[in-house]
């Protein structure tokens, strides 16, 4: 799934690590979820997108989900 | 936070026991020398053999335990490492590759009994009944936890 963590991580000037530590996971996580490797349970997605201040589908796409139903 | 401390305060009370339960029968082994029984019609090598295997396994249980109860003690008392087990034990891709490790380690392990079995059939029917037991109790064990956890969510 694609999402925007990266940019909103960058132009807050974040590491992965500080934003791992802000919403309560590991470093490596927060890796798997940039690169779309891994997709984030819904607690974690809330966690994320409140941190920007944003809702859920502003960061994270959900589009694919949407093409895939129909 | 706190379920996670109580549950590490817990893992050192079951590390102290079972290390004192540990010593407790090392100290019992080695003075009711139960060893020694078997000696009277044993061969030496074979005694100085069995004395090392178990010597080396409470030994090893008894270091392994301390670890464990040292590990659980510092992590208690260091903040700084408190917090990074904690993230650790809660992070949800590690959960993630758990499942999917525990999962995949036993469709393996059924496979590979399933291959084992057939070989058997041709060589050993004692191991052959054995395989099938094993595989009947995975089977079991399987069906009681999948009805376990579709009444729990």
């Amino acid at each position: 799934m694609k999402n925007k963590i990266c940019e909103l991580r960058r132009s807050k000037g974040l590491s992965q690590e500080a934003l791992a530590k802000e919403v309560g996971v590991t470093r490596q996580t927060i890796n798997s979820i940039e690169k779309g490797k891994y997709i984030a349970s819904l607690p974690l997605a809330y966690k994320i997108s409140a941190y920007f201040d944003l809702k859920i589908e502003v960061v994270f796409d959900f589009s694919e989900l949407e093409s895939d139903d129909e | 936070m706190n379920k996670f401390k109580e549950r590490l305060i817990l893992e050192r009370k079951i590390y102290f026991v079972a290390l004192i339960i540990l010593i407790i029968l090392t100290i019992i082994l080695i003075k009711k020398n139960v060893i020694v029984i078997v000696s009277n019609n044993s061969d030496e090598n074979l005694l100085d053999f069995v004395l090392g295997v178990r010597l080396g396994i409470v030994v090893g249980c008894i270091f392994n335990v301390l670890f464990l109860l040292v590990r659980s003690h510092y992590t208690l008392t260091n903040k700084e490492r408190f917090e990074k087990c904690y993230v650790k034990a809660n992070d949800e891709r590690r959960k993630h590759i758990m499942q999917n490790v525990e999962s995949m380690t036993m469709k393996l392990l059924f496979v590979i009994l399933v291959i084992a079995l057939i070989v058997a059939t041709f060589l050993n029917t004692i191991v052959a009944v054995t395989i099938i037991s094993v595989l009947a109790l995975i089977r079991i064990i399987y069906g009681i936890t999948y009805f376990y956890y579709r009444s729990k969510f």
